[in-house]
């Protein structure tokens, strides 16, 4: 069992996105950076549906019931693990063996926003959901089974990289005016009210001319929309599925995970690509997540 | 060919939207694109809103003529199961915005209502949120009136709701910036059990209820019509 005793900054349990229920208005969920959940997760040894915790900005403070075996995942950040016998900072990323009544809790992220704690055996969700995301509030408890984990984590991973100043990949969509294509780029800074569902972008107004009786159409993650204040909104994993403003662009599938990582004022640009482009972006980054997958399993050790 | 699309065009480097002539031919592709189980062509999801649909698809391999070809050969003229009528109930005393509604289009209360609980409408597209079920089109009466220029940070859970030429009920409380005109008593949804009554294509209608009614059938799914 894990108490959230205080929640500090946004805080979901996720696992890998339900299919099958956009029809129904449930948007696809699941990790907002795909790759550093897996990270955690497979060195958990757990399969991607169970579910993880992802934390925004900072850890929340946790108490374990029963000895847990954790990976943490994420931007770069000191854990503290405390009990009645003192304290101690695990090596992260990688795992660690959280005791049986201590308090886990972390500091602010410098950079990046998404960090993931991944418990071995997976973490039930406090009420029951089908989609693939749950809000954790202070005070909800979670199962996980007790477990441990044999000290692991990859020398190699690849170095935390800032996404702040990144260039995000997009393709072009149905209301991208040729004269837009140009201011599209930005640059474009992260407004306060971003979430899972979407980024609010602030930087030189664009505008189009609105269509009287636009009907709603539907919308994808990563998707650029721009509501008549000219200040575009790109969607998350938790975005609606379905939208009446104009598209501007969609942001390619293989940059959503440092899409994931922006946070409230982050400046970036967007790179207008082709379909060809996105597709051996897209292949690149599946490789990379197999490769990565396979140096995880061999590592692992049972 | 009755039910086929007039355009695709890329949604992103993940899914394929279909344009088509009217509703009718979207939500029929939609319907039988989601009965044929076209998971081996890549498709994970199939997502219906007005005249369009899109295809979601996976993070494998997959060929976008092979799948135009496939869904070209679908048989369009195959029985699918037709859709479900519903009633859902609705106690127009509890709309706070109906003096309003009836004010600014020049009716009486009784006529909204009435012009309400006359028509039949067609599910288009559940969205916005889980189970939200944009329900079109309301009586040349009751249209026009544009979405609240502020929208309420929390609008009740059964709230029945109009703007422009729709009608809606929001199944759970969030923001929201139609006009509420009554609420339903009934569970219009439960996103986390994964009860979704109504489908888009099914039709809908509404009827009057009283305040002890509503007490009467709270919490109650939705009836299908007989």
């Amino acid at each position: 069992m894990i108490e959230v005793r205080r929640a500090l900054g946004p805080c979901h349990l996720v696992r890998a996105p339900v299919s099958g229920l956009r029809h129904l208005g449930v948007p696809r969920g699941g990790p907002a950076d795909r790759l550093a959940c897996m990270v955690a997760a497979s060195l958990a040894g757990n399969l991607s549906e169970w579910w993880s915790l992802e934390c925004a900005m900072v850890m929340p403070v946790l108490q374990c019931k029963v000895d847990l075996g954790c990976v943490y995942s994420g931007p770069p950040t000191e854990l503290v693990i405390e009990s009645e016998r003192g304290s101690h900072s695990p090596v992260v990323p990688g795992s660690f063996v959280w005791p049986a009544g201590s308090i886990l809790r972390g500091g602010t992220f410098q950079k990046g926003l998404r960090g993931y704690l991944a418990i071995r055996g997976g973490l039930n969700p406090p009420r029951q959901t089908i989609g693939s995301v749950a809000k954790l509030v202070a005070g909800h408890v979670l199962e996980a089974t007790t477990g441990s984990l044999p000290r692991r984590y990859l020398a190699d991973l690849p170095a935390w990289s800032n996404p702040a100043g990144m260039v995000l990949h997009v393709l072009p969509g149905s209301d991208l005016a040729h004269d837009l294509a140009d201011r599209l780029k930005g640059p474009w800074r992260v407004g306060p009210a971003s979430d899972r569902m979407g980024l609010r972008l602030e930087g030189a107004a664009l505008s189009l001319p609105l269509k009287a009786g636009r009907l709603s159409e539907p919308v994808v993650p990563g998707t650029v929309q721009l509501p008549g204040g000219g200040s575009p909104i790109v969607l998350g994993v938790d975005g609606q599925t379905i939208g009446g403003y104009p598209r501007l662009a969609h942001v390619v599938d293989a940059d959503m995970d440092l899409l994931g990582q922006l946070r409230p004022g982050d400046v970036f640009q967007f790179c207008l690509v082709s379909p060809e482009e996105a597709c051996s972006l897209g292949q690149v980054r599946a490789r990379a997540m197999r490769d990565l997958g396979v140096r995880i399993s061999e590592s692992r050790g049972w | 060919m009755a039910g086929c699309w007039i355009a695709v065009e890329p949604l992103g480097d993940m899914a394929l939207l279909f344009r088509f002539a009217d509703e009718s031919a979207a939500m029929t592709f939609a319907r039988l694109v989601r009965s044929a189980d076209m998971r081996q062509w890549g498709v994970v999801d199939v997502t219906g809103a007005y005249r369009t649909v899109s295809l979601h698809l996976g993070s494998g391999r997959w060929n976008k003529e092979e799948l135009i070809n496939t869904l070209g050969a679908l048989n369009y003229q195959a029985d699918i199961q037709p859709p479900t009528k519903h009633v859902v109930p609705v106690c127009y005393e509890s709309g706070e915005d109906l003096d309003w509604v009836a004010k600014t289009l020049g009716l009486t209360r009784e006529e909204v209502i009435c012009a309400h609980t006359g028509a039949t409408y067609t599910v288009f597209a559940l969205g916005f949120i889980p189970g939200f079920a944009y329900l079109g089109w309301l009586p040349n009466l009751l249209s026009g009136l544009p979405r609240r220029e502020v929208p309420r940070t929390a609008v009740p859970a059964g709230s029945v709701a109009i703007a422009e030429r729709q009608t809606g009920v929001y199944p759970s409380s969030v923001p929201g910036g139609w006009h509420l005109i009554g609420r339903t008593p009934c569970q219009i949804a439960r996103p986390e059990s994964g009860y979704f009554p109504l489908q888009s294509g099914d039709s809908v209608s509404f009827r009057a209820i009283n305040a002890a009614e509503f007490l009467a059938l709270e919490g109650q799914d939705i009836q299908k019509a007989v």
